[in-house]
Protein backbone atom coordinates (compact mmCIF):
# COMPACT_ATOMS: atom_id res chain seq x y z
CA UNK A 1 0.00 0.00 0.00
CA UNK A 2 1.14 3.44 -1.14
CA UNK A 3 1.27 6.02 2.26
CA UNK A 4 1.51 9.55 1.30
CA UNK A 5 -0.33 10.64 4.11
CA UNK A 6 1.79 13.07 5.88
CA UNK A 7 1.48 15.03 9.16
CA UNK A 8 2.69 18.32 9.24
CA UNK A 9 5.91 18.41 10.56
CA UNK A 10 6.89 15.67 8.30
CA UNK A 11 6.67 17.90 4.95
CA UNK A 12 9.60 19.50 3.66
CA UNK A 13 9.26 23.31 3.54
CA UNK A 14 10.14 24.78 0.43
CA UNK A 15 11.76 27.77 0.54
CA UNK A 16 10.29 30.28 -1.46
CA UNK A 17 12.41 33.66 -2.39
CA UNK A 18 10.47 36.56 -3.17
CA UNK A 19 12.66 39.18 -4.87
CA UNK A 20 11.99 43.25 -5.72
CA UNK A 21 10.40 43.30 -1.67
CA UNK A 22 11.95 47.38 -2.34
CA UNK A 23 9.79 47.60 -4.88
CA UNK A 24 7.38 45.43 -6.44
CA UNK A 25 7.47 42.20 -5.41
CA UNK A 26 7.41 38.93 -7.38
CA UNK A 27 8.74 35.01 -6.21
CA UNK A 28 11.59 33.47 -7.75
CA UNK A 29 11.39 30.23 -9.14
CA UNK A 30 8.10 30.47 -10.73
CA UNK A 31 6.33 32.87 -13.19
CA UNK A 32 4.93 35.92 -12.36
CA UNK A 33 1.93 38.26 -14.17
CA UNK A 34 1.40 42.09 -15.27
CA UNK A 35 -1.19 42.48 -16.79
CA UNK A 36 -3.37 46.48 -18.07
CA UNK A 37 -4.10 47.60 -21.26
CA UNK A 38 -1.91 48.84 -23.95
CA UNK A 39 -0.23 52.29 -22.76
CA UNK A 40 -0.65 51.98 -19.53
CA UNK A 41 3.26 51.96 -18.55
CA UNK A 42 3.73 47.67 -18.17
CA UNK A 43 7.16 47.81 -19.41
CA UNK A 44 8.16 50.96 -17.42
CA UNK A 45 6.49 49.24 -14.31
CA UNK A 46 8.65 46.20 -15.88
CA UNK A 47 11.56 47.53 -16.32
CA UNK A 48 11.86 49.43 -12.98
CA UNK A 49 11.12 45.74 -11.19
CA UNK A 50 13.87 44.60 -13.53
CA UNK A 51 16.69 47.68 -12.52
CA UNK A 52 15.57 46.70 -8.57
CA UNK A 53 16.58 43.24 -8.99
CA UNK A 54 19.82 44.13 -10.45
CA UNK A 55 20.52 46.57 -7.61
CA UNK A 56 19.24 43.65 -5.05
CA UNK A 57 21.58 41.12 -6.48
CA UNK A 58 24.55 42.44 -7.29
CA UNK A 59 26.16 39.39 -8.72
CA UNK A 60 23.11 38.08 -10.63
CA UNK A 61 22.01 38.98 -14.28
CA UNK A 62 18.90 39.60 -15.99
CA UNK A 63 17.24 39.54 -19.61
CA UNK A 64 14.34 41.74 -20.93
CA UNK A 65 12.59 40.44 -23.78
CA UNK A 66 10.73 43.97 -25.44
CA UNK A 67 9.14 42.71 -28.61
CA UNK A 68 7.10 46.22 -28.80
CA UNK A 69 9.88 48.48 -27.80
CA UNK A 70 13.15 50.33 -29.39
CA UNK A 71 16.58 50.15 -28.26
CA UNK A 72 16.24 53.78 -27.78
CA UNK A 73 13.22 54.17 -25.40
CA UNK A 74 14.52 51.56 -23.43
CA UNK A 75 17.65 53.73 -23.03
CA UNK A 76 15.94 56.91 -22.36
CA UNK A 77 13.46 54.56 -19.67
CA UNK A 78 16.50 53.45 -18.18
CA UNK A 79 18.21 56.55 -17.92
CA UNK A 80 14.96 58.10 -16.30
CA UNK A 81 14.65 55.24 -13.71
CA UNK A 82 18.19 54.97 -12.18
CA UNK A 83 18.41 59.11 -11.83
CA UNK A 84 16.71 58.04 -8.66
CA UNK A 85 18.61 54.99 -7.31
CA UNK A 86 22.26 53.69 -6.65
CA UNK A 87 22.68 51.75 -9.85
CA UNK A 88 23.98 53.35 -13.35
CA UNK A 89 22.94 53.18 -16.34
CA UNK A 90 25.78 51.47 -17.27
CA UNK A 91 25.75 48.43 -15.04
CA UNK A 92 21.98 48.27 -16.18
CA UNK A 93 22.70 47.53 -19.87
CA UNK A 94 26.18 45.66 -18.53
CA UNK A 95 23.89 43.15 -16.58
CA UNK A 96 21.24 42.83 -19.01
CA UNK A 97 20.75 40.70 -21.93
CA UNK A 98 18.26 42.91 -24.18
CA UNK A 99 15.71 41.66 -26.97
CA UNK A 100 13.46 44.92 -28.44
CA UNK A 101 11.90 45.64 -31.62
CA UNK A 102 15.43 46.40 -33.64
CA UNK A 103 16.86 43.05 -32.73
CA UNK A 104 13.74 40.48 -32.01
CA UNK A 105 14.14 37.09 -34.33
CA UNK A 106 10.48 36.51 -33.17
CA UNK A 107 11.19 32.59 -32.45
CA UNK A 108 8.82 31.54 -30.18
CA UNK A 109 8.66 28.25 -27.46
CA UNK A 110 4.97 27.01 -28.16
CA UNK A 111 3.71 26.50 -31.37
CA UNK A 112 0.21 24.58 -32.95
CA UNK A 113 0.55 21.63 -34.99
CA UNK A 114 -2.69 20.10 -35.83
CA UNK A 115 -5.14 20.51 -33.09
CA UNK A 116 -1.30 20.36 -30.59
CA UNK A 117 0.08 22.12 -28.65
CA UNK A 118 4.35 21.53 -29.18
CA UNK A 119 7.23 23.40 -27.88
CA UNK A 120 10.24 24.26 -29.83
CA UNK A 121 13.10 21.92 -27.47
CA UNK A 122 15.65 23.43 -28.86
CA UNK A 123 15.16 27.11 -28.39
CA UNK A 124 13.85 26.29 -24.76
CA UNK A 125 16.74 24.37 -23.95
CA UNK A 126 19.24 27.10 -25.44
CA UNK A 127 17.04 29.67 -23.49
CA UNK A 128 17.72 27.49 -20.27
CA UNK A 129 21.36 26.90 -21.05
CA UNK A 130 21.62 30.51 -21.61
CA UNK A 131 19.92 31.64 -18.50
CA UNK A 132 22.23 29.63 -16.30
CA UNK A 133 25.56 30.24 -17.69
CA UNK A 134 24.89 34.33 -17.69
CA UNK A 135 23.79 33.50 -13.94
CA UNK A 136 20.21 34.95 -14.96
CA UNK A 137 17.77 35.50 -12.15
CA UNK A 138 15.52 37.97 -13.57
CA UNK A 139 13.26 37.35 -17.36
CA UNK A 140 11.07 39.84 -18.49
CA UNK A 141 8.76 38.16 -21.53
CA UNK A 142 6.83 41.18 -22.83
CA UNK A 143 3.96 40.57 -24.25
CA UNK A 144 2.89 37.19 -23.86
CA UNK A 145 1.69 36.54 -26.90
CA UNK A 146 4.92 37.14 -28.65
CA UNK A 147 6.09 33.65 -27.21
CA UNK A 148 3.26 31.09 -28.98
CA UNK A 149 2.48 30.95 -32.81
CA UNK A 150 -1.49 29.52 -33.16
CA UNK A 151 -2.50 28.88 -29.52
CA UNK A 152 -5.74 30.66 -28.64
CA UNK A 153 -5.43 32.69 -25.61
CA UNK A 154 -9.25 31.70 -24.89
CA UNK A 155 -8.58 28.26 -25.37
CA UNK A 156 -7.55 26.69 -21.36
CA UNK A 157 -5.84 23.66 -22.50
CA UNK A 158 -3.66 26.05 -25.11
CA UNK A 159 -3.27 28.03 -22.41
CA UNK A 160 -1.92 25.90 -19.75
CA UNK A 161 0.26 24.13 -22.24
CA UNK A 162 1.62 27.69 -22.10
CA UNK A 163 1.73 28.54 -18.97
CA UNK A 164 2.93 25.48 -17.21
CA UNK A 165 5.09 23.79 -20.01
CA UNK A 166 6.70 26.42 -21.00
CA UNK A 167 6.76 29.67 -18.20
CA UNK A 168 6.72 27.73 -15.28
CA UNK A 169 8.96 24.89 -16.28
CA UNK A 170 11.22 27.83 -17.49
CA UNK A 171 11.30 29.52 -14.36
CA UNK A 172 12.17 26.22 -12.52
CA UNK A 173 14.90 24.96 -14.68
CA UNK A 174 16.25 28.59 -14.36
CA UNK A 175 15.88 29.31 -10.80
CA UNK A 176 14.68 32.57 -12.38
CA UNK A 177 11.56 34.78 -11.01
CA UNK A 178 9.76 35.63 -14.50
CA UNK A 179 7.63 38.28 -15.19
CA UNK A 180 5.34 37.97 -18.23
CA UNK A 181 3.58 40.75 -19.39
CA UNK A 182 0.10 40.00 -20.33
CA UNK A 183 -2.98 42.87 -22.51
CA UNK A 184 -6.22 43.28 -21.34
CA UNK A 185 -8.58 44.91 -23.49
CA UNK A 186 -8.69 48.88 -22.84
CA UNK A 187 -10.67 49.39 -19.88
CA UNK A 188 -10.94 45.98 -18.58
CA UNK A 189 -10.56 46.49 -15.03
CA UNK A 190 -11.25 42.50 -14.48
CA UNK A 191 -7.41 41.70 -14.70
CA UNK A 192 -5.70 39.41 -17.66
CA UNK A 193 -7.22 39.38 -21.46
CA UNK A 194 -8.09 35.39 -22.40
CA UNK A 195 -8.37 32.28 -20.24
CA UNK A 196 -8.36 32.96 -16.85
CA UNK A 197 -5.06 30.08 -16.72
CA UNK A 198 -3.20 32.84 -17.50
CA UNK A 199 -3.78 34.24 -14.41
CA UNK A 200 -4.53 31.98 -12.11
CA UNK A 201 -0.88 29.58 -12.38
CA UNK A 202 0.99 32.87 -11.48
CA UNK A 203 2.41 33.11 -8.31
CA UNK A 204 1.90 36.71 -7.95
CA UNK A 205 -0.40 38.47 -10.75
CA UNK A 206 -0.48 42.05 -10.91
CA UNK A 207 -2.99 44.50 -12.81
CA UNK A 208 -2.16 47.84 -14.11
CA UNK A 209 -4.36 50.33 -14.78
CA UNK A 210 -4.76 53.85 -15.20
CA UNK A 211 -6.33 55.96 -12.15
CA UNK A 212 -9.57 56.97 -13.05
CA UNK A 213 -12.87 58.13 -11.42
CA UNK A 214 -16.08 57.99 -13.12
CA UNK A 215 -17.17 61.80 -13.92
CA UNK A 216 -20.80 62.12 -12.34
CA UNK A 217 -21.90 64.76 -15.29
CA UNK A 218 -20.45 63.22 -18.21
CA UNK A 219 -20.39 59.58 -17.20
CA UNK A 220 -17.00 59.28 -18.57
CA UNK A 221 -13.74 57.55 -16.92
CA UNK A 222 -11.46 60.63 -16.22
CA UNK A 223 -7.77 60.96 -14.33
CA UNK A 224 -8.90 60.93 -10.52
CA UNK A 225 -7.65 65.06 -9.57
CA UNK A 226 -4.15 65.17 -8.40
CA UNK A 227 -3.49 61.48 -10.30
CA UNK A 228 -3.23 62.59 -13.72
CA UNK A 229 0.07 60.78 -14.14
CA UNK A 230 -0.75 57.65 -12.33
CA UNK A 231 -1.51 54.03 -12.67
CA UNK A 232 -3.31 51.95 -10.61
CA UNK A 233 -1.40 48.35 -9.07
CA UNK A 234 -4.03 45.67 -8.07
CA UNK A 235 -2.91 42.39 -7.05
CA UNK A 236 -5.23 39.51 -8.48
CA UNK A 237 -3.20 36.61 -7.12
CA UNK A 238 -0.95 36.61 -4.40
CA UNK A 239 -1.62 33.24 -2.35
CA UNK A 240 1.86 33.96 -0.46
CA UNK A 241 0.82 37.66 0.11
CA UNK A 242 4.29 39.21 -1.30
CA UNK A 243 2.75 41.85 -1.70
CA UNK A 244 2.91 42.91 1.87
CA UNK A 245 6.60 43.74 1.04
CA UNK A 246 5.49 46.10 -1.61
CA UNK A 247 7.54 49.50 -0.99
CA UNK A 248 4.23 51.51 -1.72
CA UNK A 249 2.22 49.92 0.98
CA UNK A 250 5.33 50.27 3.46
CA UNK A 251 5.94 53.96 2.95
CA UNK A 252 2.58 55.31 2.42
CA UNK A 253 -0.36 53.13 3.32
CA UNK A 254 -1.10 52.55 0.00
CA UNK A 255 -0.36 55.46 -1.67
CA UNK A 256 3.07 56.57 -2.79
CA UNK A 257 4.33 58.70 -5.83
CA UNK A 258 7.39 56.51 -7.58
CA UNK A 259 9.09 58.41 -10.71
CA UNK A 260 8.72 55.16 -12.68
CA UNK A 261 8.83 56.62 -15.69
CA UNK A 262 10.13 59.86 -18.32
CA UNK A 263 6.75 61.68 -17.03
CA UNK A 264 6.71 60.23 -13.30
CA UNK A 265 3.89 58.64 -12.27
CA UNK A 266 2.19 57.31 -9.25
CA UNK A 267 1.46 53.83 -8.31
CA UNK A 268 -0.97 53.07 -5.82
CA UNK A 269 -1.52 49.44 -4.42
CA UNK A 270 -4.91 48.37 -3.57
CA UNK A 271 -5.22 45.02 -2.03
CA UNK A 272 -7.89 42.47 -3.37
CA UNK A 273 -7.68 39.38 -0.83
CA UNK B 1 45.93 21.43 -16.70
CA UNK B 2 46.19 17.62 -17.00
CA UNK B 3 43.48 16.58 -19.26
CA UNK B 4 42.48 12.77 -18.66
CA UNK B 5 42.01 10.75 -21.79
CA UNK B 6 42.53 7.14 -23.32
CA UNK B 7 44.10 6.27 -26.28
CA UNK B 8 44.75 3.43 -28.81
CA UNK B 9 48.04 3.32 -30.18
CA UNK B 10 48.69 1.36 -33.73
CA UNK B 11 52.49 0.13 -33.82
CA UNK B 12 54.04 1.93 -36.46
CA UNK B 13 55.94 -1.36 -37.24
CA UNK B 14 52.74 -3.11 -38.95
CA UNK B 15 53.10 -0.51 -41.78
CA UNK B 16 49.47 0.10 -41.93
CA UNK B 17 48.17 3.53 -43.36
CA UNK B 18 45.11 4.09 -41.35
CA UNK B 19 44.31 3.12 -38.20
CA UNK B 20 41.02 1.64 -38.86
CA UNK B 21 43.15 -0.86 -41.27
CA UNK B 22 45.23 -2.13 -38.05
CA UNK B 23 42.36 -2.40 -36.12
CA UNK B 24 41.47 -5.13 -38.25
CA UNK B 25 44.53 -7.01 -37.32
CA UNK B 26 45.72 -5.81 -34.21
CA UNK B 27 44.10 -8.63 -31.64
CA UNK B 28 43.56 -6.91 -28.56
CA UNK B 29 43.14 -3.49 -29.24
CA UNK B 30 43.67 -1.48 -25.47
CA UNK B 31 43.36 1.66 -24.51
CA UNK B 32 45.86 3.68 -22.30
CA UNK B 33 45.11 5.61 -19.67
CA UNK B 34 46.91 8.82 -19.87
CA UNK B 35 47.26 12.25 -18.56
CA UNK B 36 48.35 15.23 -20.98
CA UNK B 37 49.04 18.41 -20.67
CA UNK B 38 46.38 20.76 -22.37
CA UNK B 39 49.36 22.92 -23.79
CA UNK B 40 50.27 19.14 -25.25
CA UNK B 41 47.00 17.83 -26.60
CA UNK B 42 47.80 18.62 -29.88
CA UNK B 43 51.15 16.33 -29.58
CA UNK B 44 48.36 13.16 -28.54
CA UNK B 45 45.84 14.69 -31.51
CA UNK B 46 47.53 14.97 -34.26
CA UNK B 47 48.47 11.67 -35.39
CA UNK B 48 47.07 9.20 -37.66
CA UNK B 49 47.72 6.35 -35.68
CA UNK B 50 45.69 7.41 -32.53
CA UNK B 51 42.29 6.61 -32.14
CA UNK B 52 41.49 8.48 -28.83
CA UNK B 53 38.50 8.86 -25.96
CA UNK B 54 38.01 11.39 -22.92
CA UNK B 55 36.38 8.22 -21.01
CA UNK B 56 38.31 4.83 -19.33
CA UNK B 57 37.89 1.37 -20.31
CA UNK B 58 38.48 -1.15 -17.82
CA UNK B 59 41.03 -3.66 -19.25
CA UNK B 60 41.89 -1.03 -21.46
CA UNK B 61 39.29 -2.82 -23.45
CA UNK B 62 36.74 -0.42 -25.33
CA UNK B 63 33.50 -2.29 -24.68
CA UNK B 64 30.02 -0.58 -23.59
CA UNK B 65 30.28 -2.97 -19.94
CA UNK B 66 34.01 -1.53 -19.43
CA UNK B 67 33.05 1.97 -19.45
CA UNK B 68 34.18 4.76 -17.18
CA UNK B 69 34.04 8.41 -17.03
CA UNK B 70 35.46 8.92 -13.17
CA UNK B 71 38.42 10.85 -14.50
CA UNK B 72 36.93 12.61 -17.15
CA UNK B 73 37.71 16.23 -17.45
CA UNK B 74 37.28 16.50 -21.18
CA UNK B 75 34.07 17.29 -23.68
CA UNK B 76 34.89 16.12 -27.44
CA UNK B 77 32.81 17.59 -29.63
CA UNK B 78 32.60 16.16 -33.38
CA UNK B 79 31.28 19.10 -35.98
CA UNK B 80 30.42 17.79 -39.32
CA UNK B 81 28.64 20.37 -40.70
CA UNK B 82 26.45 23.38 -39.49
CA UNK B 83 28.58 25.22 -38.34
CA UNK B 84 32.15 27.13 -39.54
CA UNK B 85 35.58 27.12 -38.03
CA UNK B 86 35.32 30.83 -37.71
CA UNK B 87 32.12 30.69 -36.04
CA UNK B 88 32.86 28.21 -33.52
CA UNK B 89 35.58 30.28 -32.73
CA UNK B 90 32.88 33.25 -31.42
CA UNK B 91 30.34 30.29 -30.06
CA UNK B 92 32.86 28.70 -27.98
CA UNK B 93 35.07 32.15 -27.58
CA UNK B 94 34.69 32.39 -23.77
CA UNK B 95 36.27 28.58 -23.26
CA UNK B 96 39.00 26.98 -22.91
CA UNK B 97 39.82 24.95 -25.94
CA UNK B 98 41.61 22.82 -28.20
CA UNK B 99 40.79 22.74 -31.94
CA UNK B 100 41.69 20.80 -35.07
CA UNK B 101 40.28 19.89 -38.29
CA UNK B 102 39.93 16.19 -39.23
CA UNK B 103 40.57 14.35 -42.28
CA UNK B 104 37.08 15.02 -44.01
CA UNK B 105 38.16 18.72 -43.34
CA UNK B 106 36.41 20.42 -46.58
CA UNK B 107 36.51 16.96 -48.27
CA UNK B 108 33.54 16.08 -50.57
CA UNK B 109 31.04 14.10 -48.72
CA UNK B 110 27.84 13.05 -50.15
CA UNK B 111 27.90 16.06 -52.25
CA UNK B 112 28.65 18.60 -49.22
CA UNK B 113 32.39 20.41 -48.72
CA UNK B 114 32.27 22.26 -45.46
CA UNK B 115 34.46 22.78 -42.46
CA UNK B 116 34.74 19.06 -40.10
CA UNK B 117 36.60 19.91 -36.91
CA UNK B 118 36.97 18.90 -33.22
CA UNK B 119 36.50 21.07 -30.38
CA UNK B 120 37.95 19.52 -27.00
CA UNK B 121 37.31 21.52 -24.04
CA UNK B 122 38.58 20.69 -20.51
CA UNK B 123 35.46 21.11 -18.93
CA UNK B 124 33.90 21.03 -14.93
CA UNK B 125 31.07 19.35 -12.98
CA UNK B 126 30.93 16.25 -15.61
CA UNK B 127 28.69 13.66 -14.05
CA UNK B 128 30.13 10.37 -13.59
CA UNK B 129 27.65 7.47 -14.22
CA UNK B 130 24.98 7.04 -17.51
CA UNK B 131 23.34 10.21 -16.18
CA UNK B 132 26.68 11.81 -18.12
CA UNK B 133 24.74 10.89 -21.44
CA UNK B 134 21.43 12.95 -20.19
CA UNK B 135 23.61 16.09 -20.12
CA UNK B 136 25.48 15.52 -23.27
CA UNK B 137 21.58 15.02 -25.09
CA UNK B 138 20.58 18.72 -23.64
CA UNK B 139 24.19 20.03 -24.78
CA UNK B 140 22.86 17.90 -28.03
CA UNK B 141 20.14 20.55 -28.17
CA UNK B 142 21.30 23.40 -27.65
CA UNK B 143 24.23 23.21 -29.90
CA UNK B 144 22.55 20.94 -32.95
CA UNK B 145 25.66 20.86 -35.55
CA UNK B 146 26.94 18.41 -33.28
CA UNK B 147 27.67 15.12 -34.48
CA UNK B 148 25.42 12.86 -31.77
CA UNK B 149 26.36 9.83 -33.18
CA UNK B 150 29.94 9.83 -31.26
CA UNK B 151 28.02 10.78 -28.02
CA UNK B 152 28.17 7.65 -26.81
CA UNK B 153 29.87 5.04 -24.14
CA UNK B 154 32.16 3.36 -27.37
CA UNK B 155 32.70 6.67 -29.10
CA UNK B 156 36.39 7.51 -29.73
CA UNK B 157 37.77 9.79 -32.06
CA UNK B 158 40.71 9.63 -34.73
CA UNK B 159 43.37 11.87 -35.00
CA UNK B 160 44.67 14.01 -37.53
CA UNK B 161 48.63 14.13 -38.52
CA UNK B 162 47.84 16.87 -41.26
CA UNK B 163 45.10 19.19 -39.56
CA UNK B 164 45.26 22.28 -38.73
CA UNK B 165 44.61 23.25 -35.21
CA UNK B 166 43.84 26.09 -32.65
CA UNK B 167 43.78 26.86 -28.52
CA UNK B 168 41.99 29.38 -26.68
CA UNK B 169 42.48 30.49 -23.28
CA UNK B 170 38.85 31.70 -21.81
CA UNK B 171 37.13 29.69 -18.64
CA UNK B 172 36.48 26.22 -17.90
CA UNK B 173 33.32 24.68 -20.04
CA UNK B 174 30.85 23.62 -17.40
CA UNK B 175 28.66 20.98 -17.97
CA UNK B 176 26.42 21.66 -14.94
CA UNK B 177 24.56 24.11 -17.26
CA UNK B 178 23.41 21.36 -19.07
CA UNK B 179 21.76 19.58 -16.30
CA UNK B 180 18.53 17.52 -18.33
CA UNK B 181 16.08 19.54 -19.17
CA UNK B 182 12.65 18.10 -19.13
CA UNK B 183 10.69 17.70 -22.11
CA UNK B 184 7.31 18.33 -22.17
CA UNK B 185 5.31 15.23 -22.90
CA UNK B 186 3.96 14.77 -26.18
CA UNK B 187 0.51 14.83 -26.33
CA UNK B 188 -2.39 12.25 -27.29
CA UNK B 189 -3.41 12.19 -31.02
CA UNK B 190 -5.37 9.50 -32.81
CA UNK B 191 -4.17 11.30 -36.09
CA UNK B 192 -1.60 8.51 -37.05
CA UNK B 193 -2.61 4.90 -36.29
CA UNK B 194 -0.60 1.75 -35.74
CA UNK B 195 -0.41 -0.63 -39.02
CA UNK B 196 -2.33 -4.08 -38.40
CA UNK B 197 -0.19 -7.10 -39.49
CA UNK B 198 -1.79 -8.51 -42.63
CA UNK B 199 -0.68 -11.81 -43.42
CA UNK B 200 -2.37 -12.39 -46.77
CA UNK B 201 0.88 -9.97 -47.83
CA UNK B 202 4.36 -10.60 -47.48
CA UNK B 203 4.53 -8.27 -44.39
CA UNK B 204 7.54 -10.49 -42.96
CA UNK B 205 9.69 -10.98 -46.05
CA UNK B 206 9.12 -7.04 -46.77
CA UNK B 207 10.37 -6.16 -43.01
CA UNK B 208 13.28 -8.59 -43.17
CA UNK B 209 14.37 -6.87 -45.88
CA UNK B 210 14.21 -3.59 -45.03
CA UNK B 211 17.35 -2.01 -43.62
CA UNK B 212 18.01 2.08 -42.32
CA UNK B 213 19.39 3.28 -45.73
CA UNK B 214 16.49 1.37 -47.82
CA UNK B 215 14.03 3.38 -45.63
CA UNK B 216 15.55 6.23 -45.74
CA UNK B 217 15.33 6.32 -49.91
CA UNK B 218 11.57 5.12 -49.83
CA UNK B 219 10.86 8.42 -47.18
CA UNK B 220 12.69 9.94 -49.07
CA UNK B 221 10.40 9.40 -52.39
CA UNK B 222 7.68 10.32 -50.58
CA UNK B 223 9.36 14.10 -50.90
CA UNK B 224 11.23 14.51 -47.40
CA UNK B 225 14.86 14.90 -47.54
CA UNK B 226 16.92 12.70 -45.15
CA UNK B 227 20.04 13.87 -43.95
CA UNK B 228 23.18 11.39 -43.39
CA UNK B 229 22.18 11.33 -39.34
CA UNK B 230 18.75 9.83 -40.91
CA UNK B 231 16.57 12.90 -39.60
CA UNK B 232 14.03 14.57 -41.53
CA UNK B 233 11.50 17.59 -41.63
CA UNK B 234 8.28 16.22 -41.27
CA UNK B 235 6.76 19.63 -41.17
CA UNK B 236 7.67 22.41 -43.98
CA UNK B 237 7.96 25.19 -40.97
CA UNK B 238 10.68 22.94 -38.73
CA UNK B 239 14.16 24.81 -38.76
CA UNK B 240 15.45 21.58 -37.69
CA UNK B 241 14.88 17.91 -38.39
CA UNK B 242 12.48 16.71 -35.98
CA UNK B 243 11.79 13.40 -37.33
CA UNK B 244 14.05 10.27 -37.44
CA UNK B 245 14.63 6.32 -38.82
CA UNK B 246 15.61 4.47 -36.48
CA UNK B 247 18.46 1.24 -37.17
CA UNK B 248 15.48 -1.10 -37.17
CA UNK B 249 13.70 1.12 -39.53
CA UNK B 250 10.79 2.49 -37.63
CA UNK B 251 9.82 6.28 -38.38
CA UNK B 252 9.08 8.22 -35.66
CA UNK B 253 8.49 12.60 -35.23
CA UNK B 254 9.41 13.99 -31.90
CA UNK B 255 7.24 17.16 -32.96
CA UNK B 256 3.96 14.68 -33.24
CA UNK B 257 2.93 11.68 -32.12
CA UNK B 258 4.09 9.47 -34.90
CA UNK B 259 5.80 6.61 -34.64
CA UNK B 260 5.18 4.42 -37.38
CA UNK B 261 6.94 1.54 -40.03
CA UNK B 262 7.59 2.46 -43.17
CA UNK B 263 4.30 0.78 -44.32
CA UNK B 264 2.73 3.71 -42.27
CA UNK B 265 4.77 6.16 -43.33
CA UNK B 266 3.82 5.43 -46.90
CA UNK B 267 0.17 5.56 -46.11
CA UNK B 268 0.29 8.58 -44.16
CA UNK B 269 2.12 10.58 -46.24
CA UNK B 270 0.95 9.36 -50.02
CA UNK B 271 -2.52 8.84 -48.98
CA UNK B 272 -2.70 5.28 -50.06
CA UNK B 273 -4.77 1.89 -48.52
CA UNK B 274 -2.27 -0.15 -47.06
CA UNK B 275 -2.00 -3.06 -49.91
CA UNK B 276 -1.06 -0.14 -52.22
CA UNK B 277 1.45 0.63 -49.50
CA UNK B 278 2.53 -2.34 -49.28
CA UNK B 279 3.29 -2.74 -52.76
CA UNK B 280 5.03 0.55 -52.94
CA UNK B 281 7.61 -0.45 -50.28
CA UNK B 282 8.04 -4.09 -51.92
CA UNK B 283 8.84 -2.30 -55.18
CA UNK B 284 12.12 -0.66 -53.48
CA UNK B 285 13.63 -4.18 -52.36
CA UNK B 286 12.17 -6.17 -55.80
CA UNK B 287 9.96 -8.31 -53.84
CA UNK B 288 6.81 -8.87 -55.93
CA UNK B 289 3.35 -9.85 -55.01
CA UNK B 290 -0.39 -9.92 -56.76
CA UNK B 291 -1.24 -6.48 -55.24
CA UNK B 292 2.26 -4.88 -55.99
CA UNK B 293 2.18 -1.28 -57.20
Amino acid sequence: MINDFKRINEIENINVEIVGKDYIPVHRGNYNILSGAGGVGKSLIALKMLIHFLEEKPNEQAVAIFSEDTRTQIEERVASIVKYMRITSEEVFKRTFFKTLDNDDGRVFAMKDGRNCIEDYEYFSSFVVNARIHKIGFIILDPLERFHTGLSENDEGDMKFLVTSIFQRLAKETGTAIVVLHHTAKGDKSGARGSGVITNKGRVAYNVRRNTVTDKDSGLEVNRDGWETSVLLTTIKDNHYVSRYCNAINLFDGKLELPISIEPRVVEVEYEM
Amino acid sequence: MKCNLSYLQVPHEQGMTKLKDAMWITAEPLYKQVQVEFENLNRMFMSDFRQISPFDYYSGIKKQENWRNENQNLIILDIDSGLSIEDAKKEFGQYTYFMYTTKSHQVDKKGVTCDRYRIVLPAVSIPTGDVYFEYMRTLEAVYPFIDTQVNNKTGAFLGNADGEYWYNNGELFSLANFRPITKVSAPVSKQYRQVEPRHDLPIDQIKQSLDQETVSQIVESCGFEVNRNFKFKFRADERTPSASISKDGLVKDFGSDLSTDIIGFVQETKGLDFKDAVGYVASFINISFGGAA
